[in-house]
C-alpha cells in the first residue's frame, strides 16, 4: 500500500517535472509573472497584473509572430514563496522569461533564480536600489524604477521651486522608506537646505499622533515618505490634529492613486508624490491607457499597473526585434537593453546599469471630471523632470563608491 | 525499532527527490525539511512543556543572519555555523526569562521578543541589509569540501535534519523529557517532589532555541539569502500550526504539517485562486475532527478496520 503510494507520487511528480519540450515558432511564448495575489498586497498585485494583461490584450496576445501565454504565480509578498514560485515557472511551466516581483525583499530571491537558471528577469515593480547598483545580476534588467531615483530631483524641488530651507522628513523605517527619504535629504542638503529632523516610523506603527507631536516647531514643512495603510493614517492624523495650520505638507510618498480613494477634498492642492508616473500626464499615450484601463477594470490604474503595462510593451518591442526567438536569451536581453519605449509614463530607456532613464513627475492632487468615473481626485503633474537617471547628476562611480542609503 | 525503520524509509524515499532533476521539487522539499525542523522546535515547547512560544522565528532568524553575515564576510563554515547556533542559544538564554510566566502571558511576552527581533532586522539596514536582506550566501564547505548545487545541498539538509530528529527523539524520551511532561501536567506536584521546575523549563526553552537555530542555519544555506521575512511573526505562528496540523507530540507530525502548508502555498496556490481560504478550511477541519492532527488519522484508520 505504502510502496504503491510512493511509486504513484513519484510518477505524478515526474510527470509534472518533465512537461514536454517546446520552442517551435508557432508555440506560444510563455511569460512568467510573479506578483502577490494573496495577502496584504493582493490588491496591488492584481492591479499590476491587470496592467500587464491589458497591454497584451490590446496587442492581440501576440508578438514576434508567436502567441503570448501569461502564467502568473502568487508570491504573497514572501521571499520564500517567491523563490519557489520562480522555480516552478522556470522548471515546471518552462517559461521563456520572468516578470516581477512587487515587494522589495522578493527582488533578491527572484533575481537569484534568474542568475542560477539564466532565465531573463524583467525586474518590476520591486525598487530596491541595490539591484541596479551594488548587487546586479547579469540576467536581470529593471523596467520599473529605483527607490531613490525620483527623490533626487524632489530634494532640489523642495529648495528651488518651493523655496523651503528648513524641513522635517517622516520616513518609513525599512529599505524602501530609507532609500526614498535619504535620496531627497542628500540633494536638499547639497543645495544648502537644513533638515531639522528625520523621524523614522516603523512599519508596525499604528498611531501618528506621537510621531507628528515630535516635529520640531521651527520647521517650515513636513515631508512624509510613508507606505500602504500608513499613508491614510498619516493624512487623517495630520488634519485631525490641526497640523495643516502649523506646517506646510509636501508629500514625497504620500498619496498614490489607490490611497486617494480613501481621502476627501482636504487633499486637493497637496503635493502628493514624486514618482515615474502620474495619472494626470497629458499625453495621448497616457489618456488612451487611462481610458482603456477604466473601461476594462472600472478604476484608475495605479503606478504598478502602468509599470507592468509599459513592461509588456517593452517586452513586445524586444520580442519583435528578435523575430520571436526568445530561446536565444542573450539576444532577448540585448534587445530589451537596446529598446526605446514610449509608455504612458513617457519615454524610457535603460542606462548602462540596467535601470530605466525616465521622467520624474511631482504630482499634486486635483479634483477632475472623468467621463466614465465622474468627479474624482487625481494626481496631476506640477513639475516634470525629464530623463532622470538613477544616479541623478552624479558620476555613477562616485555614487556607487558612496554606498547605499541606509541608517 | 519500528519507528526507526519508518524514519529510515522516509529518509530513503526523500533521497529520491533530487533524481527528478527538477530544482523546484528539490527546493520545496528542502524548505519542508527546514521549516519542519523549526516546527519541531516549537512543538517541543507546546507538547512537552505546555507553552506556546511566538519567538522561535527570532532564533531562526538570528542564526540565519549570523551565518549570512559571517559567510559573506569571508568566515569559514566551521566557524560560522557554531557561531550562528551560539547566537540562537544566547538569544534563547535572554528570552528564556519568559518561562517565569505561563499561559497567555508567556505567549504575549514571547510575541514581544519576536517583534523586537523583526524590528532590528527591518530597520537596522547597515547591519542586516534591511528589506533587501543579505544575498549571495555560499554553500557550506568544510576544508574545501561541500555541496556545489541544489541537489547536493539537499542531501546535507536531509542528513542534518535526520540527525536532529534522532537527537530530538532521544531528548523527549529521556528522564529530563519526562520531567517536563510532569511539569506540564502538574507543576505544583513537581515542585512538591523537589524539582526546580522553572530551571527545567528554562533549559527546555534554550534547547528549543538551539533547534530553531539549526533550522535557521540550514535555511540560510539553502535559500542563499536572508531577509526580514525569516523573523516575521508568520514564521513563528506557522511553525506552531504545522506542528498542530501534523500531530503535536510526534516526531513526524511537524514535518507532515510542513508538507501540507508548504504544499498548499506552493502547489495548490497555482491552481486555486482563493487558496488562503482553503488553508483556513483545512486548519478548521483538522482542529475540529482530528484533534491529534494528521498523524491521528492513522490511528483512526486502524480502529475503523476490523
Amino acid at each position: 500500500m505504502t510502496a504503491r503510494h510512493i511509486a504513484s507520487a513519484v510518477i505524478i511528480a515526474g510527470a509534472l517535472g518533465f512537461a514536454g519540450p517546446a520552442t517551435a515558432q508557432d508555440d506560444p511564448i510563455k511569460i512568467g509573472v510573479l506578483l502577490p495575489l494573496s495577502g496584504g498586497l493582493a490588491a496591488s498585485g492584481e492591479d499590476a497584473l491587470h496592467g500587464f494583461e491589458l497591454y497584451w490584450n490590446q496587442a492581440g496576445m501576440e508578438a514576434g509572430g508567436r502567441p503570448i501565454e501569461i502564467i502568473s504565480a502568487d508570491t504573497s509578498c514572501n521571499p520564500d514563496n517567491a523563490i519557489n514560485a520562480a522555480r516552478r515557472l522556470a522548471f515546471n511551466d518552462e517559461v521563456d522569461f520572468l516578470v516581477g516581483p512587487l515587494c522589495g525583499h522578493e527582488g533578491p530571491a527572484v533575481a537569484q533564480v534568474s542568475g542560477d537558471t539564466g532565465l531573463p528577469l524583467l525586474l518590476v515593480p520591486a525598487a530596491a536600489d541595490s539591484q541596479t547598483k551594488w548587487d546586479r545580476v547579469p540576467t536581470v534588467v529593471r523596467t520599473g524604477f529605483s527607490s531613490s531615483q525620483d527623490s533626487h530631483p524632489f530634494g532640489e524641488f523642495l529648495y528651488n521651486d518651493l523655496g523651503l530651507r528648513n524641513v522635517t522628513f517622516v520616513g518609513q523605517d525599512y529599505t524602501y522608506g530609507q532609500e526614498k527619504t535619504l535620496g531627497a535629504v542628500r540633494t536638499f542638503e547639497a543645495l544648502g537646505g537644513k533638515v531639522d529632523d528625520i523621524i523614522w516610523v516603523p512599519l508596525s506603527a499604528t498611531d501618528y499622533g506621537p510621531v507628528l507631536a515630535s516635529v520640531p516647531s521651527g520647521t517650515e514643512a513636513v515631508v512624509p515618505v510613508v507606505v500602504g495603510a500608513h499613508r491614510n493614517r498619516f493624512f487623517e492624523t495630520w488634519f485631525d490634529f490641526g497640523y495643516d495650520r502649523r506646517f506646510q505638507l509636501v508629500g514625497l510618498n504620500l498619496l498614490q492613486a489607490d490611497a486617494l480613494k480613501a481621502v476627501d477634498d482636504r487633499a486637493v492642492g497637496l503635493i502628493s508624490v514624486a514618482q515615474n508616473y502620474s495619472q494626470g500626464i497629458d499625453t495621448p499615450e497616457n489618456k488612451a491607457f487611462i481610458d482603456s484601463f477604466v473601461e476594462a477594470y472600472g478604476e484608475v490604474p495605479s503606478y504598478f499597473a502602468e509599470m507592468m503595462f509599459t513592461t509588456a510593451k517593452w517586452a513586445h518591442q524586444a520580442i519583435d526585434a528578435i523575430d520571436g526567438d526568445v530561446s536565444d536569451r542573450d539576444a532577448f536581453l540585448a534587445a530589451v537593453r537596446e529598446a526605446e519605449v514610449v509608455g504612458p509614463r513617457g519615454p524610457v530607456k535603460l542606462d548602462e546599469y540596467d535601470n530605466p532613464i525616465q521622467n520624474t513627475y511631482i504630482s499634486r492632487v486635483e479634483r477632475v471630471d472623468h467621463p466614465k468615473l465622474g468627479s474624482v481626485l487625481m494626481n496631476v503633474p506640477v513639475k516634470t523632470i525629464e530623463n532622470v537617471s538613477q544616479f541623478w547628476t552624479e558620476d555613477p562611480e562616485a555614487f556607487l563608491a558612496r554606498g547605499p542609503y541606509q541608517r | 525499532m519500528g519507528r526507526l525503520i519508518l524514519l529510515a524509509a522516509i529518509a530513503l524515499a526523500l533521497a529520491t527527490v533530487p533524481m527528478l532533476g527538477n530544482p523546484f521539487w528539490v527546493g520545496l522539499t528542502m524548505q519542508v525539511l527546514v521549516f519542519g525542523l523549526l516546527a519541531v522546535s516549537v512543538d517541543f515547547m507546546i507538547r512537552q512543556v505546555g507553552l506556546f512560544p511566538l519567538c522561535n522565528g527570532a532564533f531562526f532568524a538570528v542564526a540565519a543572519y549570523t551565518v549570512a553575515m559571517l559567510e559573506t564576510g569571508g568566515w569559514p563554515t566551521v566557524a560560522a555555523v557554531p557561531a550562528a547556533i551560539a547566537a540562537a542559544a544566547l538569544m534563547g538564554m535572554a528570552f528564556g526569562i519568559s518561562v517565569r510566566t505561563g499561559g497567555v502571558y508567556f505567549i504575549l511576552i514571547t510575541l514581544a521578543f519576536g517583534q523586537m527581533a523583526l524590528s532590528v532586522a527591518t530597520s537596522w539596514t547597515a547591519l542586516t541589509g534591511g528589506d533587501n536582506g543579505i544575498t549571495n550566501i555560499p554553500y557550506p564547505a568544510v576544508a574545501g569540501v561541500g555541496p556545489t548545487d541544489l541537489s547536493q545541498m539537499f542531501f546535507v539538509v536531509l542528513a542534518l535534519v535526520g540527525l536532529m530528529v534522532l537527537v530530538y527523539a532521544r531528548i523527549i524520551t529521556s528522564q529530563f523529557g519526562l520531567t517536563l511532561n510532569g511539569i506540564r501536567d502538574a507543576e505544583t506536584r513537581m515542585v512538591a517532589l523537589g524539582y526546580r521546575t522553572v530551571t527545567r523549563k528554562y533549559v527546555a526553552f534554550v534547547i528549543s532555541s538551539v533547534f530553531a537555530g539549526v533550522a535557521g542555519v540550514l535555511y540560510a544555506y539553502t535559500n542563499q539569502f536572508v531577509s526580514p521575512a525569516a523573523a516575521s511573526l508568520l514564521v513563528s505562528v506557522e511553525a506552531g500550526l504545522m506542528a498542530i496540523l501534523g500531530g503535536s507530540g510526534t516526531v513526524i507530525g511537524p514535518f507532515l504539517g510542513a508538507t501540507v502548508i508548504m504544499g498548499i502555498r506552493n502547489i495548490v496556490s497555482a491552481m486555486v485562486p482563493g487558496w488562503p481560504i482553503l488553508m483556513g478550511l483545512v486548519f478548521i477541519a483538522v482542529v475540529l475532527f482530528l484533534p491529534r492532527g494528521l498523524v491521528g488519522l492513522t490511528g483512526r484508520i486502524k480502529r475503523a478496520r476490523p
